[in-house]
């Protein structure tokens, strides 16, 4: 029973940091109708971010604390602005063209993030270590669980922000358009709303997410290099699939579903399996339920 | 000064002319109508005023502004708004939601002014929702604002879409086949809604209807357009009763 609850907590906080990003993709396939293969890479420039803003913030910051906050923060903004320049410069131009177009673009940034980042006087291909943002210590201890501070941290931040993105969807007048543009673009610029100028803020949002959860991912999994992206990139792509891509509560079901599924695949079956299991699952939905758990039915009208 | 004139519009699509030099002027206050049949161009004279087409030739201007360089969004924004002969609401998204989208206009929507705007969101949202309710009474519908507008049935949807419309304050209002679908009983109440909005607003309409009692009923001027061109315009009778109109409705006469 310990065994189970400690996979559950390990499956959550791991869960948690997965739904920030398979936020992002979600949102933007809301929005355009297509996946940005580069929002993982959008990610491990999140992490990178907050490698070399640290030592700056440190010195002016007195607590740590205060300085794991500004180094979220930066990360979220410099990944926020990342994802608009990536929009406007490689999407934007092909607003008009078929999705393929686009979707082989977006593999094209992904891959040119991804070895840019290798580049050794950019970030360098080798493994660099993330700084301690928070000391690990134990909230949880001598009942055979292990529940460290970090992960509390990480599930803490990620349950924010995702609150605070239901209110900026549901509330306010940006939201309320990026709504109506993911349910009818056309209709929705007919409307008076400047279509672009959402996107942008969908994409805005979406990599700010995305810089977030490669803070609480490098707290946890400190080793760092320009390759990191890729795996978790594509795990929380399952896990947006899974909940049924363009349902932002499905994206965060889908989340906590996989990082469950991988802890426990990892602590109860073999941990070689964990990301087997994953895109096993991949699998397994786009048999069984396309559309995904919490997905509408769609049919696409030809 | 008229408030909308096309000069000379013509857009091609390859080989195809679907609207050939059209050239027409609406009024201020004006209810007016297009007809024409299956395929004349009517949508697509719609799609060009509101910025969906940009003209291959020829000129729209707006209260004596060139509309033809600006977006959709920003033509929406100078006064035109419009519904569309395929219900295009926000489905998935309560009524007063879908009229909500249509005040965005009015505002600014940028990153910062939406941050900003957080400050003072509660005023903002109260008189936000003191509109829509006052849009949703006018048309009967306040008792429906919180249900999810692909709910609605048919007529409501149709009514939602002109209410949508509305919101956007525009001082031009574009119809396409207000009365598609709609039975006897119905349109007689469309009717009456269509002059009950152009004397309340005080705005222009412009309709596009096949229902030949509809458009004969309210419009005061009706242009005749087929195969993309203007073939007659004048009042309900005048259109009646030219041949060229009958011509293009029935075919040509034996000899």
């Amino acid at each position: 029973m310990e065994e189970f609850l400690q996979q559950v907590i390990n499956g959550l906080s791991l869960g948690a940091i997965y739904a920030l990003i398979a936020l992002g993709y979600t949102m933007i396939y809301g929005v355009l109708r297509f996946i940005n293969f580069a929002h993982g890479d959008v990610f491990m420039v999140g992490a990178y971010i907050g490698f070399f803003i640290y030592p700056l913030l440190s010195e002016s910051l007195e607590t740590g604390y205060l300085t794991a906050f500004a180094v979220l923060l930066a990360a979220m903004l410099g990944c926020g602005l990342l994802g608009v320049t990536i929009e406007f410069l490689a999407y934007r131009p092909l607003r008009n063209r078929p999705k393929l177009t686009v979707l082989i673009t977006a593999i094209g940034v992904s891959l040119f993030l991804e070895y840019t980042g290798q580049i050794d006087f950019v970030f360098g291909a080798d493994y660099k270590t993330y700084p301690t943002l928070v000391e690990r210590s134990a909230v949880l201890s001598g009942s055979g669980l292990s529940l460290g501070s970090d992960q509390v941290i990480v599930f803490v931040v990620a349950i924010g922000l995702m609150l605070l993105l239901r209110v900026i969807v549901m509330k306010t007048k940006i939201g309320i358009a990026m709504r109506a543009l993911s349910m009818n673009l056309s209709a929705a610029s007919l409307m008076g709303i400047n279509t672009n100028r959402v996107i942008s803020f969908t994409f805005f949002i979406g990599s700010a997410l995305a810089g977030a959860g490669a803070t609480l991912y490098a707290i946890s999994y400190p080793k760092i290099n320009p390759l990191m992206g890729v795996l978790p990139g594509l795990k929380a792509f399952v896990a947006a699939v899974l909940g049924g891509i363009g349902n932002i509560p499905g994206a965060v079901f889908g989340s906590f579903f996989i990082g469950t599924a991988e802890t426990m695949t990892a602590g109860y079956i073999s941990p070689t399996f964990r990301d087997a299991i994953v895109f096993g699952i991949l699998i397994l939905i786009l048999i069984f339920k396309p559309s995904g758990l919490l997905g509408k039915g769609g049919v696409e009208k030809v | 000064m008229s408030l909308l004139a096309l000069n000379n519009v013509t857009i091609r699509f390859g080989g195809l002319t679907a609207v050939g030099n059209l050239t027409e002027t609406f009024e201020q206050g004006s209810l007016s109508g297009i007809i024409g049949p299956n395929g004349a161009g009517k949508t697509t004279v719609f799609n060009l005023i509101t910025g969906v087409y940009d003209p291959t030739e020829g000129g729209i201007t707006f209260g004596g502004r060139d509309i033809v360089p600006l977006k959709p969004y920003q033509i929406a924004n100078v006064g035109i708004a419009r519904t569309f002969q395929n219900i295009r609401l926000f489905g998935g998204m309560t009524v007063s939601d879908n009229i909500r989208v249509a005040f965005n206009n009015n505002a600014k929507s940028g990153l910062f002014a939406s941050v900003m705007q957080l400050f003072n969101y509660q005023r903002e949202e109260e008189n936000y929702h003191k509109q829509i309710d006052h849009l949703l009474d006018m048309f009967g519908m306040l008792d429906k604002r919180n249900e999810m507008a692909k709910n609605l049935n048919y007529g409501d949807q149709r009514r939602l879409e002109i209410v949508r419309a509305l919101a956007c304050k525009p001082k031009l209002l574009l119809l396409d086949e207000p009365a598609a679908g709609m039975n006897p009983t119905e349109k007689q109440e469309l009717m009456k809604l269509i002059r009950y909005i152009r004397d309340t607003f005080n705005i222009a309409i412009i309709l596009i209807e096949h229902d030949m009692k509809v458009v004969m009923g309210i419009c005061e001027r009706i242009t005749v357009i087929d195969y993309g061109h203007k073939i007659a315009v004048g009042t309900p009778e005048e259109v009646k009763s030219n041949p060229k109109v009958i011509e293009a409705y029935l075919g040509e006469p034996a000899h």
